[in-house]
């Protein structure tokens, strides 16, 4: 169906009325839009001017002139008509969103794309619906790709902040035994549960609506948490109690200005194994520390060597 | 969780009936946001107050995630359901469509104060009273 969109620019005292005008003479909802930079301020609306949309049916163009004529009045700048072409508006969203591939054998896929997986592929079919990560952002990319590594076949896994449920999903596709994700947000905790289903990890994968690790008992092998620097400098002193001894840590959302500051806090539990950046953004690997050093400490006393890998 | 904002929407359209269709597909599909997630979520949150207009500002990251808050309708729509009119005025100076108490005024002013920048209820009342001044209705003492 093709559309006539109607902007017209009023005061901003006059924005209320406008949209009403509109939606009256239309029968449909309106877009308002104000500057860009005035957005983040509340009092910019009542200053200034804004531009109010409204839409109509090309079957219902008879009706335009009259629409011109209510909004005269308001208008501080002649009203602007566009015939809007036939668009799929769904579609329009989905080809923002076509399957791509993360790190060595994992593949993110919408679902309403076909993909022919590769013998070696961890196919991940993802509706991000409204949560974070749906595969393209940097953090969400270098904490999947520090997954794959990390993620030994049998191992338990917490995933703190699921959001869409992306990188719990992945973790059982690398082959954890149990994944708990974790969200205080109810409609990212629905959409990972979905997305949970969608690929078939329900009896692998549990989503509870909570606050990072409370209540949870079981220590994990590995915990990721890709959140947001200042949450992963407060949450380290609980994600070392939570880890096995050598339990990894991979902390991702962390912008690169705070590299040095989350590092630092890391380091009071933790030895840093790897750190990976992408554009403004870093993840760091971290390893249990407090948990080996007990453990080094008895080697020790037995004059054993400690394992390799320490 | 690391997000940053790509772009602030305003909407208003009526409760529990948003759709693809314009004004949400051309304003959502532009940013790509998840144009089905919105409708149905919008839907499910403001299915109680149907019959109303509900405005609801869309905030949108740079991964196209999204979330939205809804506010209260707007002052237009609660004085026009106040003065008990069909449509507003489009010659608000020449033609008077209706009148409206002062008292409602103070009502609708306390119901809108969260989405004002009104440092009063005195001060919202007048923003109120402005509006009501463009759509052709009158307040009268009461």
């Amino acid at each position: 169906m093709k559309w006539f969109e109607i902007e017209v620019t009023v005061t901003a005292a006059d924005a209320d009325v406008a949209g009403l005008l509109l939606y009256e003479l239309t029968g449909r909802g309106v877009a308002i839009e104000c500057g860009k930079v005035e957005e983040s301020h509340p009092a910019s609306f009542s200053t200034g001017t804004v531009r109010v949309k409204g839409y109509l049916p090309a079957a219902a163009a008879g009706k335009l002139e009259k629409v011109q004529a209510a909004l005269a009045q308001l208008a501080v700048e002649p009203l602007a008509v566009r015939e809007l072409p036939e668009t799929d508006w769904l579609q329009l969203w989905r080809s923002h969103y076509t399957t791509f591939r993360v790190g060595e054998r994992l593949v993110i896929r919408p679902p309403w794309e076909d993909y022919e997986p590769a013998p070696e592929d961890l196919v991940i079919t993802l509706d991000p619906g409204m949560a974070f990560g749906c595969g393209t952002h940097p953090t969400t990319q270098l904490c999947l790709e520090l997954l794959e590594r990390a993620v030994q076949p049998g191992v338990v896994v917490y995933d703190v902040g699921t959001g869409s449920g992306i990188l719990a999903i992945a973790a059982a596709r690398l082959g954890a035994a149990r994944v708990v994700a974790v969200d205080d947000d109810e409609i990212a905790v629905r959409v990972a549960r979905e997305n949970v289903a969608r690929n078939g990890v329900e009896a692998v994968v549990g989503v509870v609506q909570g606050d990072l690790l409370r209540g949870l008992a079981e220590p994990a092998d590995v915990i990721v948490a890709n959140i947001v620097a200042g949450v992963i400098i407060d949450f380290a002193p609980a994600a070392a109690r939570h880890l096995r001894p050598g339990g990894s840590f991979i902390a991702g959302g962390i912008a690169a200005p705070r590299e040095a500051e989350v590092k630092a806090a890391l380091e009071k539990f933790f030895k840093i194994r790897e750190t990976a950046c992408r554009e403004d953004w870093v993840a760091v690997w971290a390893v249990n520390l407090s948990g080996c050093l007990e453990i080094a400490m008895v080697y020790r006393k037995e004059k054993s060597p400690p394992p390799a890998d320490f | 969780m690391a997000k940053k904002v790509q772009a602030i929407i305003k909407l208003q359209i009526p409760a529990g009936k948003a759709t693809p269709a314009p004004p949400v597909g051309p304003a959502l599909g532009q940013h790509g946001v998840n144009i089905m997630a919105f409708v149905k979520e919008y839907n499910e949150r403001t299915a109680a107050q149907a019959g109303l207009i509900i405005p609801v500002e869309i905030t949108v990251y740079e991964d196209r995630s999204f979330s939205f808050v809804c506010k209260t309708p707007p002052a237009s729509v609660l004085l026009k359901k106040a003065a008990g009119i069909e449509t507003a005025s489009g010659e608000p100076n020449a033609k008077k469509v209706g009148k409206v108490p002062r008292s409602k005024v103070r009502e609708i002013a306390e119901l809108k104060m969260p989405d004002l920048n009104a440092g009063s209820i005195e001060a919202a009342m007048r923003m109120i009273e402005g509006t009501a001044r463009s759509m052709g209705i009158e307040i009268v003492e009461g």
